[in-house]
């Protein structure tokens, strides 16, 4: 079972100082938060890209290249990457330039994004989000498996005799999760493919989180892919912890009264309650995390939010730290544990490499792209 | 045979007791009766929306209905027919009455037949019934009883006798109530949870599903999720043949 954080690097007030971080110093946080997450052993670091204030995410691939070199093993992702607004031959050879340059740690969720007007700041049509979700996804599949695609569609120009470059590290394209909390036909395109499915359930009770996940399961099934239980998984979580919950309960409340997300609506009591939000010590949050199994069945990567309603880069630090050092260990032994031999682990790159070899053999790395008059962009019929 | 109807009364009043409380237990009453006469039987509740102004704020903020609010929920999607009244306020329904209809699942009313009522404290708010509330019904393709029913001050008791006499009150709501019968004899508002989702129940015709690894076609009748008991919000699923548009 994977585990880590995500962020949606949002510039928040803090409400008890109303101090505003400026967008270097979250900047600089986010790729703190990562280097911290390695050290204290969690597998994954997520990413969410945003192309308006008050996020600094607009731009994940260098983001995440620039964490990549100053970590080793953390597995690098997204949430989410907009399969809506950004062209996927793009996606294709930014995140497959990633895949190479960190050595395979990349993977991505795929969403449509949530703010209406980024489809007009890209050109794109809002009324069109889960038309262009389904088409530019098949294609960037394709993309990463066909070397030459010729391809044609309603929402780009033509492909003829296409190579995305690079082509993806030892064969094998990064690992691809589709994020969605409503959309049911996103839970259908993650089993169609095959592909994980991550419900970031943060802000729904579980009797949601569960009806989406039982749905991408049965279709999982369906499409061929193996058993049910077999689909690969994806939750979200938010916690905030102090060593004595009541301190823990007493240091958020600002923050949760404030959070643009959830201020003004229900009580941090109710929330807490019907969301996954846990306010209190690291075993209660270990408590409730050890629930969701029984909720979704046993399932790969639980990610958390950390660093959102304007808390302090002290602060996230230090919830980084007991998250790595006191929550996970305890869930990882735990829901380890209980996982079926047959129901697989969370998908890293070595892992699909070896898959794919027992499936099809050792894979050919050689250069096989024909070159000659292509260097200089013409070919002999072109000149004649 | 005979079959048991279940009416759900909604009230937005906010004193207790309360006009609108009054004329939703008349609506409600001139139902049963209507029922009565027609040899089926009814059962009956009663939610005061007041008990609940935090829950459905909490419900529009947060888009999801709390533990609180979820019996509403099911009252609503397992009624045969729903008497909904309101006080009019300024030319509308109460903000708590359409709060109600904000924050839930719109597809919650469709095809449900709906009886309106409506307060205030003269006649000339009457129209605020047909030109701001059942409009709001119409979009979410409830299944409108004709008459709508408004009470205002003097139908609870008018000054003269003859005030109150002429096309009384009583009138009305039995006039409503046996309009609402009519609906659900003719089996208006059955299934009205089924009512409209052939967008996935058709699908396989058209939506065989395909393997992407084998090209193999896979040859489900339904290509549709088998397992029952999912939220109204699911029943747009559409399968993945179909949406590739192949």
């Amino acid at each position: 079972m994977q585990f880590g954080i995500f962020t949606i690097a949002d510039i928040t007030p803090d409400p008890t100082t109303g101090r505003i971080p400026t967008e270097h110093e979250r900047l600089e946080l986010m790729v703190e938060e990562a280097e911290l997450a390695e050290q204290v052993g969690l597998d994954v670091f997520a990413l969410g890209e945003h192309h308006n204030p008050p996020f600094v995410t607009s731009s994940p691939t260098t983001t995440l290249a620039y964490i990549g070199a100053r970590t080793k093993d953390i597995i690098l992702s997204t949430a989410t990457t907009l399969i809506t607004t950004n062209d996927p031959v793009k996606i294709a050879e930014d995140y497959a330039m990633l895949q190479h340059l960190t050595g395979g740690r990349v993977d991505l969720v795929m969403g449509r994004g949530n703010t209406g007007p980024v489809y007009p700041w890209f050109g794109k049509d809002i009324r069109k989000g889960l038309e262009m979700a389904i088409e530019n996804y098949d294609l960037l599949h394709r993309l990463w498996r066909e070397d030459v695609v010729d391809w044609q569609g309603e929402f780009r120009t033509p492909l003829q005799q296409f190579t995305s470059t690079p082509r993806p590290l030892d064969g094998v394209p990064p690992f691809v999760w589709h994020g969605s909390i409503r959309s049911p036909q996103i839970a259908e395109q993650a089993a169609y493919y095959g592909d994980g499915f991550l419900h970031n359930n943060i802000f729904w009770p579980i009797q949601h989180t569960r009806q989406m996940v039982q749905l991408y399961r049965e279709r999982y099934e369906h499409y061929g892919h193996g058993k049910a239980s077999q689909a690969i998984v994806g939750l979200g979580g938010q916690a905030f912890m102090r060593p004595n919950s009541q301190d823990a309960v007493r240091e958020f409340r600002p923050y949760f009264d404030n959070a643009p997300v959830y201020g003004g609506g229900p009580s941090m009591e109710d929330f807490t309650a019907q969301t996954p939000l846990t306010v209190g010590s690291p075993e209660q949050v270990v408590e409730r995390y050890l629930t969701m199994a029984d909720e979704v069945g046993d399932y790969q990567r639980q990610l958390f939010l950390m660093d959102h309603a304007g808390l302090p880069r002290k602060t996230v630090l230090e919830q980084i730290e007991m998250l790595g050092t006191e929550v996970v260990p305890v869930l990882r032994r735990e829901l380890d544990a209980r996982r079926p031999a047959d129901v697989p682990e969370g998908p890293t790159h070595a892992a699909l490499v070896a898959a794919r070899e027992a499936e099809k053999g050792a894979f050919d790395q050689a250069y096989r792209f024909e070159t000659g008059d292509n260097w200089t962009g013409l070919r002999a019929e072109d000149r004649a | 045979m005979t079959r048991t109807y279940r009416i759900l009364t909604l009230t937005a009043g906010l004193s207790t007791p309360s006009s609108t409380r009054m004329l939703a237990d008349q609506l409600t009453s001139a139902a049963c009766a209507a029922i009565a006469r027609t040899g089926d039987e009814v059962t009956t509740s009663t939610i005061e929306l007041h008990e609940h102004a935090h829950d459905l704020t909490d419900a529009l903020v947060s888009h999801f209905p709390g533990e609180r609010l979820r019996p509403v929920v099911e009252a609503i999607r397992e009624a045969d027919a729903v008497i909904a009244v309101t006080p009019i306020f300024n030319v509308g329904p109460s903000a708590l009455f359409k709060l109600l209809i904000d924050a839930l699942d719109k597809d919650l009313w469709h095809g449900k037949p709906v009886l309106l009522g409506a307060t205030a404290g003269t006649a000339r708010h009457s129209l605020a019934l047909d030109y701001a509330i059942r409009p709001m019904f119409s979009y979410l393709r409830a299944e409108m009883v004709p008459t709508a029913v408004f009470a205002a001050s003097t139908d609870f008791g008018g000054a003269s006798a003859s005030e109150s006499a002429q096309d009384s009150l009583a009138d009305r709501a039995q006039r409503a109530a046996r309009e609402l019968v009519s609906m659900l004899g003719a089996g208006i508002g059955a299934g009205a949870e089924h009512a409209d989702h052939s967008g996935s129940t058709d699908a396989g015709q058209d939506g065989a599903a395909r393997d992407p690894e084998s090209g193999e076609t896979d040859t489900d009748p339904e290509g549709t999720p088998t397992t029952p008991a999912r939220d109204a919000e699911f029943e747009d699923f559409v399968p993945m043949g179909r949406l590739l548009g192949r």
